[in-house]
């Protein structure tokens, strides 16, 4: 469920629906499609009463699996509801210690598929990624002083999502700590000076405090990006899984 | 005499190794000579320096002193002087239970 030109990603066909969609419209719209495909599972990401509420209530479908990614309502009894009623959940965020139900910790999923040793030299030193309007104007008077600073520099102004962070292979990463970034810097041995953003269920201040480096000035940040890359060191990495193996997880739990 | 406190390095942290002089105007840590500046009407150490000036850059044309001070070169390195404005220190607040929840949530992409 997400942007209209994105049909299909992964070979897997993309329902889109709008978020004006009433839950009791969506909710049959969501079992005719397990039922058509012949679903024995539904994996849920993050939101296990469904994106607008269409999984919560009385369910007849599959069998459910959610996969939570750390949320700031976690203590509200409706999410704690909503993670009892189905029938697995694991956390994917374990290590930031957010969640009161007891369910099996799993750790991130991260896209990237190389690991931190296959990288040679680092291509650049520090990608700053704007990829909304509050960090452009900050990247563009971050991105000289930087520069003055000797530091090869590249501003990502969010047109070209999602990142390939193999490729562009910085040894820092300045930007949000969405859960995908965050992540994937660090299964790269990228440091990654967050920027949290405020969202209204994903909190990314709690990832960058966990996972990231949290500065709190731009002065700082300066003076960490270039520490970070005159020094030799990667930070540790957060053990994480590949899609693939999710995905065999949950077909044996 | 103890020894300095300060940790504060030109571009690493480090411990000196100098004898304590005096101690810190703002944090009370004994410091020595090489480690201490004036601002205002007191005596700090460098690390309590650079918070200062961190924390009201606005004022930092009241520092002008230290413009050539290794110490202080990250603050004044830059031809751009002040580049930063109150939206750019604003995406370094901490941010509490009570911040913007109107930001609709994009778990793709970033
Ligand atoms: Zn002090
Ligand atoms: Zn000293």
């Amino acid at each position: 469920m997400r942007s209209p030109e994105v049909p299909e990603a992964l070979g897997v066909a993309h329902h889109v629906c709008p978020r004006t969609l009433r839950p009791e419209v969506l909710r049959p719209r969501v079992l005719a499609h397990c039922e058509r495909l012949g679903a024995d599972t539904l994996v849920i990401d993050t939101f296990p009463e469904g994106l607008l509420g269409e999984l919560s209530g009385r369910w007849t479908g599959p069998r459910r699996v959610a996969l939570l990614r750390c949320r700031k309502d976690a203590t509200a009894r409706s999410f704690r509801a909503a993670v009892d009623a189905v029938e697995a959940a694991v956390d994917l965020e374990p290590h930031l210690d957010w969640l009161e139900a007891r369910v099996p910790s799993l750790g991130p999923i991260t896209r990237v598929s190389a690991t931190p040793s296959e990288h040679g030299q680092h291509a650049l030193d520090v990608l700053v990624v704007a990829s909304e309007a509050r960090l452009l104007g900050f990247s563009q008077r971050l991105e000289p002083r930087l520069r003055a600073l000797g530091l090869n520099v590249r501003v990502e102004d969010g047109t070209s999502f999602p990142l390939d962070l193999e490729r562009l292979r910085p040894r820092v990463l300045v930007g949000p700590a969405g859960f995908n970034l965050t992540y994937e810097a660090r299964a790269l041995g990228i440091w990654h000076i967050a920027l949290p953003m405020p969202r209204s269920h994903d909190d990314q201040f709690k990832r960058a405090e966990a996972v990231a480096q949290v500065v709190r000035s731009p002065y700082a940040l300066e003076r960490l990006a270039a520490q970070l890359c005159r020094g030799a060191s990667a930070p540790l990495q957060t053990p994480r899984h590949h899609p693939e193996d999710v995905a065999r997880f949950i077909l044996d739990a | 005499m103890s020894r300095c406190r300060e940790t504060a390095g030109i571009l690493f942290k480090k411990r000196c190794q100098h004898p304590s002089t005096q101690n810190c105007g703002s944090c009370n840590k004994p410091v020595c000579r090489v480690h201490v500046r004036i601002l205002g009407d007191k005596e700090v150490c460098i690390s309590c320096a650079r918070a200062s000036i961190e924390d009201h850059p606005s004022g930092r044309r009241s520092y002008a002193h230290l413009h050539d001070d290794p110490y202080f070169f990250w603050y004044y390195q830059s031809e751009i002087a002040d580049p930063y404005g109150e939206s750019d220190f604003s995406l370094f607040d901490d941010a509490g239970a009570t911040f913007a929840s109107d930001v609709a949530d994009q778990w793709e992409g970033t």
